[in-house]
C-alpha cells in the first residue's frame, strides 16, 4: 500500500543533520583512541597489544567486507525471479 | 508418580502443544505462557546429576538427564518459549502455538535426553513441528520452502539414525556422551549435527526457510533448531580440532550475503549463522571456559536474535514488507519496536552493556588462551563485521532510511511487551553478567568489563562504523537490491534439477530408441515366423505324400554320402 507523504509521521533526514552524526562517529573515533594512550592493552598476542590494533583490524575488516561484496554480487547477482516455476 | 517417559519438562511442553488446539482462545493462551514457565520451574527443580531411565524392548533409555550443559540450554530454550509465546498472544491460529509448544518441548527433550535414541526421537519431532511452523503460513511459496527444509531435516535425522546405529551395534553404548570422530558412526552423527547446525555449504535450509515463516513463526524458529545441534555438538564433539576452521568460516562467509541481502529477515538469517560460527570454534576448542562460552553465546543469541526477528516480524505484520528497498521511515510510527531493534542491533555487535558482549567475550578468551592467533583475528574480525552487516543495515533501513510512502500502526500489545522483555533480558544480562555465569555448565572465573577489553571493543566498534560512514559516502556500499544471490540452494534447486531433466530426456530418448529396436526387431521376428508357420507357411502347408517320400529319399542319400 502506498501513501502520501504524511509529514506528521515522516521527517525525511536533513544534510544538516547527517553531518552531525558524521562529525559525532569522528568524535566518538576520536575518543576511543585516546584511553589507549594511558592504558596498556593485555593480550595473549604480541600484535594484539600495538596500539588501537582493534581500530585498525576494524576499519580494514569493513574495508575489505564492503570491496569483496561488491565482487561477489557482481558474480552471484540474478534476477528476483531467477527461481520462479524452478522450484 | 508420573511414568518415566512422562517425567521430562519436555514432555510437559509436547502434551500441553498437543491439547492447545482443543482450548477456547483465552485458556489456549494461558496454556501457551503458562506451560514453559512450568517447565522451567520444573527444570529449575531438578538436581544438576538427575537422571531417570526405562527400558524399551532390550534398550535402556535415558529420557531424562540433567547436568550443567543440559541445564543452561534448557532454561533458555524455556524462556525462548514464553518469549515467542507471548509474541504470538494476538494470533487467533489453533495451530500455530501448537506447534510452537511441541517444537520447544521436543527441542527441550532432545537436550534433555541422555541416550542416541531418545535424542533422535526429538529430533525428528523436532523436524515435523518446525515444518507445520512454515506450512502454516499458507502461502505457495512457503509450502514449496517448507518441503525442501523438511527434506534437509529428515536428511540430518537419517545421518544420525544411521550413525547412531553404527555407534550402538559397535560399541553397545546408547549413552550420548562425547563421541569424538575416532569412535564408530561419529562422522555420520556429526555431518548430522553440521547440517542442523547450519555448517558451511550445509547451511542454506536456514536462509532459505527463516525468511519464509509467518511473522510469529520466525521468531521460534530462529531459537531452537541450531542451537539443539549447538548443544549437540557440545556434547559429543567438544574439543574436536576440525571444528575449529569450519566455525571460522562460518563467522565470515556469511557475512557477504548479509550485507548484500534485500530481506531483512535473511539478513538475520546469515547473521545467525555467523554467530553459530562463534559457538562451533568454542566447542572446537572444548576448554571448560570455552564451553561456558558456546552455552552463555546459545543464551545471549537466542535472546538477541528473537528479539531482531520480534522487530522484523512486527514490521511485516504492521507494514505487509520486510525487504529493504521497500522500507525505511518507520521510526516515528513505531518508536518502541525501532528502539527494541536498536537494543539487538546492539547486543548483536557486541556493544559493552549488552548481552553479546558478555559471552562473545568469553569464547574470544577461550580463543586467545588456547593461543590461536589466526583463528582469533578471524573471529574479532567477524565481531566487528557484525556491526556492517546487522548493527548498522537492519535498524537503518527498516527504520531510519528516507522513505515517505509507508504508513503503519504500531504494533499490538503483546509484542511490544515481549520485545521489551527480550530487550530488558538483553540489558540485564548485559549489565550483570554474573546471572549469566551462574547458570552456565562450569564455573566461571572471567570479567569481561576490564578498561582494556572495554576500549578494544569500543575501538572496534567505532571504526567499523567509520568503515561503514565513508563507504556509505563514497558510494560504495551494496544497497539492496530487488534480486537474489545465488547461494548453495541453487544446487538443489538448479542444478540438481537440471541434471534430473536432462537425465529425464535421456532416458525417455533411450526407452524410445531401444523400445523401437526392440518393436521393429519382434515385428521382423514374427513376420518370419508368420512366412514359415502361418496357414500358408512354408512349415504349415499340406505336402503330398510323394513330394515327401522324394525329400525323405533326398535326406538319406545325403545322410549315407556323409557318413562313407
Amino acid at each position: 500500500m502506498l501513501f502520501e507523504r504524511n509529514p506528521r509521521k515522516y521527517r525525511r533526514p536533513s544534510s544538516r543533520a547527517r553531518q552531525r552524526w558524521a562529525r559525532l562517529l569522528y568524535l566518538a573515533c576520536a575518543l576511543t583512541l585516546v584511553p589507549s594512550l594511558f592504558i596498556h592493552p593485555h593480550s595473549e598476542f604480541g600484535f594484539a597489544e600495538i596500539p588501537a590494533f582493534h581500530a585498525l583490524l576494524a576499519f580494514l575488516t569493513g574495508c575489505a567486507l564492503v570491496l569483496v561484496a561488491i565482487v561477489v554480487r557482481r558474480i552471484l547477482i540474478r534476477a528476483e525471479n531467477y527461481y520462479e516455476h524452478r522450484t | 508418580m508420573l511414568p518415566v517417559w512422562l517425567n521430562n519438562p519436555g514432555m510437559l511442553l509436547i502434551i500441553a502443544g498437543c491439547v492447545i488446539p482443543l482450548l477456547p482462545y483465552r485458556l489456549r493462551m494461558l496454556v501457551l505462557l503458562g506451560a514453559p514457565a512450568v517447565s522451567l520451574f520444573w527444570l529449575w527443580q531438578i538436581p544438576l546429576g538427575t537422571t531417570t531411565q526405562m527400558t524399551l524392548l532390550e534398550y535402556t533409555l535415558t529420557p531424562l538427564r540433567v547436568d550443567g550443559l543440559a541445564f543452561t540450554f534448557g532454561v533458555i530454550f524455556n524462556v525462548a518459549a514464553f518469549l515467542s509465546g507471548l509474541f504470538m498472544w494476538h494470533t487467533h491460529s489453533r495451530l500455530e502455538p501448537a506447534a510452537a509448544l511441541i517444537y520447544a518441548g521436543s527441542a527441550l527433550g532432545a537436550v534433555l535426553a541422555g541416550d542416541l535414541i531418545t535424542l533422535f526421537m526429538f529430533w525428528e519431532v523436532t523436524a515435523i513441528a518446525s515444518a507445520l511452523l512454515l506450512v502454516i503460513r499458507g502461502l505457495r511459496d512457503a509450502m514449496i520452502v517448507a518441503r525442501r527444509y523438511l527434506l534437509v531435516q529428515f536428511g540430518s535425522g537419517l545421518f544420525l539414525m544411521g550413525g547412531a546405529a553404527i555407534h550402538i551395534h559397535a560399541t553397545g553404548e546408547l549413552a550420548f556422551n562425547h563421541i569424538g570422530i575416532d569412535a564408530p558412526g561419529s562422522w555420520l552423527i556429526l555431518f548430522a549435527f553440521g547440517i542442523k547446525a547450519a555448517f558451511p555449504l550445509l547451511h542454506n535450509w536456514l536462509q532459505d526457510a527463516y525468511p519464509s515463516a509467518s511473522a510469529t513463526g520466525t521468531v521460534v524458529l530462529s531459537a531452537f533448531t541450531t542451537k539443539m545441534a549447538i548443544y549437540a555438538l557440545a556434547r559429543g564433539y567438544a574439543g574436536t580440532d576440525l571444528l575449529i576452521p569450519i566455525g571460522a568460516v562460518m563467522t565470515i562467509f556469511p557475512i557477504i550475503y548479509a550485507i548484500l541481502a534485500n530481506d531483512l529477515r535473511r539478513v538475520l538469517s546469515y547473521s545467525l549463522n555467523v554467530q553459530l560460527g562463534f559457538m562451533v570454534v568454542a566447542i572446537g576448542i572444548g576448554t571448560e571456559l570455552a564451553i561456558n562460552g558456546a552455552a552463555a553465546h546459545a543464551v545471549t543469541h537466542i535472546l538477541y536474535k528473537a528479539l531482531l526477528f520480534m522487530a522484523m516480524g512486527a514490521v511485516l505484520r504492521q507494514t505487509g514488507h520486510v525487504r529493504a528497498t521497500e522500507l525505511g521511515g518507520l521510526a516515528r510510527q513505531m518508536p518502541w519496536t525501532a528502539a527494541f531493534c536498536v537494543i539487538g542491533a546492539a547486543s548483536i555487535s557486541a556493544f559493552p552493556l549488552m548481552a553479546g558482549f558478555v559471552s562473545k567475550s568469553l569464547i574470544l578468551a577461550a580463543v586467545a588462551h588456547e593461543h590461536l592467533a589466526g583463528t582469533w583475528v578471524t573471529l574479532t574480525a567477524a565481531s566487528a563485521g557484525a556491526l556492517l552487516y546487522v548493527g548498522i543495515k537492519v535498524p537503518y533501513f527498516a527504520f531510519f532510511a528516507p522513505n515517505d510512502q509507508i504508513e503503519c500502526e504500531r504494533p499490538p500489545h503483546n509484542m511490544q511487551i515481549a520485545m521489551g522483555l527480550t530487550a530488558a533480558a538483553c540489558i540485564l544480562l548485559g549489565l550483570a553478567p554474573g546471572l549469566l555465569y551462574s547458570i552456565l555448565p562450569y564455573p566461571v572465573d572471567y570479567n569481561p568489563y576490564t578498561a582494556s577489553h572495554v576500549v578494544s571493543q569500543l575501538q572496534l566498534l567505532a571504526f567499523a562504523a567509520l568503515a561503514f560512514w565513508l563507504a556509505w559516502r563514497a558510494g560504495l556500499y551494496p544497497l539492496p537490491k530487488r534480486a537474489v544471490h545465488l547461494d548453495t540452494d541453487w544446487v538443489y534447486r538448479m542444478l540438481l534439477p537440471r541434471f534430473g531433466h536432462v537425465a529425464e530426456r535421456f532416458y525417455r530418448a533411450s526407452i524410445a530408441k531401444l523400445g523401437g529396436g526392440v518393436t521393429q526387431l519382434s515385428a521382423a521376428g514374427m513376420a518370419r515366423l508368420r512366412l514359415r508357420y502361418d496357414a500358408r507357411g512354408v512349415m504349415s502347408r499340406t505336402w503330398s505324400t510323394g513330394w515327401m517320400v522324394l525329400w525323405v529319399a533326398v535326406l538319406l542319400v545325403v545322410y549315407l554320402t556323409l557318413y562313407y
